[in-house]
């Protein structure tokens, strides 16, 4: 069973088809990358993943069960979290008052029952995240305190804080430098290799082509071509709908 | 300072009862809902709390009647409010005042219509009066700094970015909406069991701009915001009557004052005098949590 299909999935704002007919799936402990040009609907389709935009047709299962519907926090319990194009992040709470947030929305009611100096579940997770992300020196900020880069980082942390079993990435590098960059890469494939499955947008196809199992190409809402990375992006249409435009 | 608290009765009183109307207000401000619902459900605590103390009803039994009753007419009417956002939102809860409001007035045998109630046994003690107004305001310093307080600070920014953390957008401002009513509801057992008269000038429009001044003066979403801003608000005209006509036109003035030069109220102009002197005064010894932390834990 797949962690996440896509069937026949379309969006679209009034005349607008931002996403029209895709399909594919991402199985369980598999990094998938997702590209195309500039508004040819990739964050489009991880909002109806997500439930930030509504379906007009199709079906979303995640681990089988129809997703399509239900009310986005929900997902969250379900394992099922995103990071967005643009920084969200809370502004008058610290970095890890940020990340501790999202730990926090389990659905326990525990608090309660935890002893004098022990730690809470949320908060162990809410900390080994801002350390895999390399936060701990910054915890007490506030996000606007911090460097561009530094600020995606709290975002894949705080996405990270839940414990997810899908992770959405969308764009996680965008602004980064080089070594910001390589450092995200890392770690990404170091979550991958924990089992963590992904699916990852992003402009930049070396990187993606280094991380991932499989390439999916969106082109004007529509499926242009999807399997093996290299071989996918290697393929004449994709060169001239993608790389030509872009490169 | 038991004749300073006995003299300063009335005075007293109103810091309490705008006091408590401005955290109503705040609590459902902090959760993204401007609500005007407020003063309804002061007006449903006022009446309430007037007919049961007449019927000679025990004062505790009276405040837990109108939390009950303040709760369940809110948790009644958050189908409809948490489906709308914004201006619409705002309408809407002023909708649920003017109607009490209107209701009050066709309905004398229980709120004495026009003239309103009065003679109601004045019951409640002074200490009593102090206990509900700090209980509500440590609550709410409580609340900000726990798990529910992220999660209504993130949902006021965003709402999408919440709802992707997990934030239960819906259930956690219909909670919030219920606090609201709740403190409006003791508010209005306040008044009516301290003053001994209930009717529609606690209820009219001059009502609900006294709300909104609290909250604007005092710092809207501070926690400590409403508390200041009633202590200002009540304690103002007392202060100012000795300018005669010129009483409310003064009041405007300061208000206009706060909301140019500090639109975060009074409680954002002491937190900043506050973080100035600390960055004055050199570290002791190790170095303290950065201005920012204590910020983002307390705000
Ligand atoms: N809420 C909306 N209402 C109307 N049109 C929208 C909305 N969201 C997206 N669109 C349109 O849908 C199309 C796809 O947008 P989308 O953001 O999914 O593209 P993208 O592939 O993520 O692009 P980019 O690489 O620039 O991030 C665009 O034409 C966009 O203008
Ligand atoms: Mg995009």
């Amino acid at each position: 069973m797949s962690r996440l299909e896509l069937q026949d999935v379309r969006v679209h704002f009034g005349g607008v088809k931002a996403v029209d007919g895709v399909s594919f799936a991402v199985e369980p402990g598999q990094l998938v990358g997702m590209v195309g040009p500039n508004g040819s609907g990739k964050s489009t389709t991880v909002n109806a993943v997500t439930r930030t935009a509504d379906l007009t047709s199709g079906r979303i299962t995640f681990d089988g069960e129809d997703v399509s519907t239900v009310r986005p926090h929900v997902l969250r319990r379900k394992g099922l979290v995103r990071t967005f194009q643009g920084i969200r992040l809370i502004p008058e709470l610290s970095v890890r008052d940020n990340v501790r947030l999202a730990a926090e929305q389990d659905g326990s009611r525990r608090r309660w029952r935890v002893g004098r100096g022990e730690k809470l579940p949320s908060d162990t997770a809410c900390d080994a995240a801002l350390e895999r992300l390399d936060l701990l020196d910054v915890r007490d900020e506030a996000p606007s305190a911090l460097p561009y880069g530094t600020q995606r980082r709290v975002e894949i942390a705080r996405a990270l804080a839940t414990g997810p079993r899908l992770l959405l990435l969308d764009e996680p590098v965008a602004g980064m430098n080089r070594a910001e960059r390589e450092e995200i890469a890392a770690v990404l494939t170091d979550l991958n290799s924990d089992g963590l499955s992904m699916l990852v947008i992003e402009h930049d196809l070396r990187l993606l082509l280094a991380l991932s199992d499989h390439l999916v190409v969106l082109n004007f809402g529509r499926l242009l071509a999807q399997g093996e990375p290299a071989a996918t992006a290697a393929l004449p249409e994709v060169r001239q709908a993608y790389l030509g435009s872009a490169a | 300072m038991t004749e300073f608290l006995a003299a300063n009765a009335p005075l007293l009183r109103s810091i309490s009862v705008l006091t408590l109307l401005g955290y109503s207000v705040h609590v459902a401000l902090r959760a993204g809902v401007f609500s005007f619902a407020t003063v309804g459900f002061y007006a449903v605590g006022g009446y309430l709390t007037a007919n049961l103390l007449e019927g000679g009803l025990h004062r505790y039994l009276v405040l837990l009647a109108v939390l009950a009753l303040t709760g369940v007419l809110a948790v009644l009417v958050t189908p409809v409010l948490t489906r709308l956002r914004y201006l619409y939102l705002a309408m809407a809860t002023l909708a649920l005042t003017l109607f009490v409001q209107s209701l009050a007035q066709s309905w004398p045998t229980y709120t004495g219509g026009a003239q309103g109630l009065f003679g109601i046994p004045r019951v409640l003690l002074q200490g009593e009066m102090f206990t509900l107004v700090i209980g509500v305001v440590v609550l709410v310093w409580l609340t900000q700094r726990s798990a529910a307080g992220r999660s209504i600070a993130a949902l006021r920014h965003d709402e999408v970015l919440s709802a992707s953390v997990g934030v239960d957008v819906r259930a956690t401002q219909a909670r919030a909406f219920v606090a609201s009513a709740v403190i409006a509801g003791t508010a209005g057992f306040v008044q009516t069991s301290s003053f001994g008269v209930f009717g529609p000038t606690d209820i009219s429009f001059g009502v609900v701009v006294s709300c909104l001044t609290v909250l604007v003066v005092g710092g809207a979403l501070h926690w400590v915001g409403p508390l200041l801003g009633g202590v200002l608000v009540a304690a103002l005209p007392v202060y100012l009557s000795a300018a005669g006509s010129w009483n409310l036109i003064l009041q405007a003035v300061v208000v206009l004052v706060v909301v140019v030069y500090r639109p975060d109220g009074l409680a954002g102009f002491f937190s900043w005098v506050w973080r100035r002197a600390r960055r004055r005064t050199p570290p002791t010894s190790a170095p303290t949590p950065t201005a920012a932390a204590t910020e983002g834990a307390t705000r």
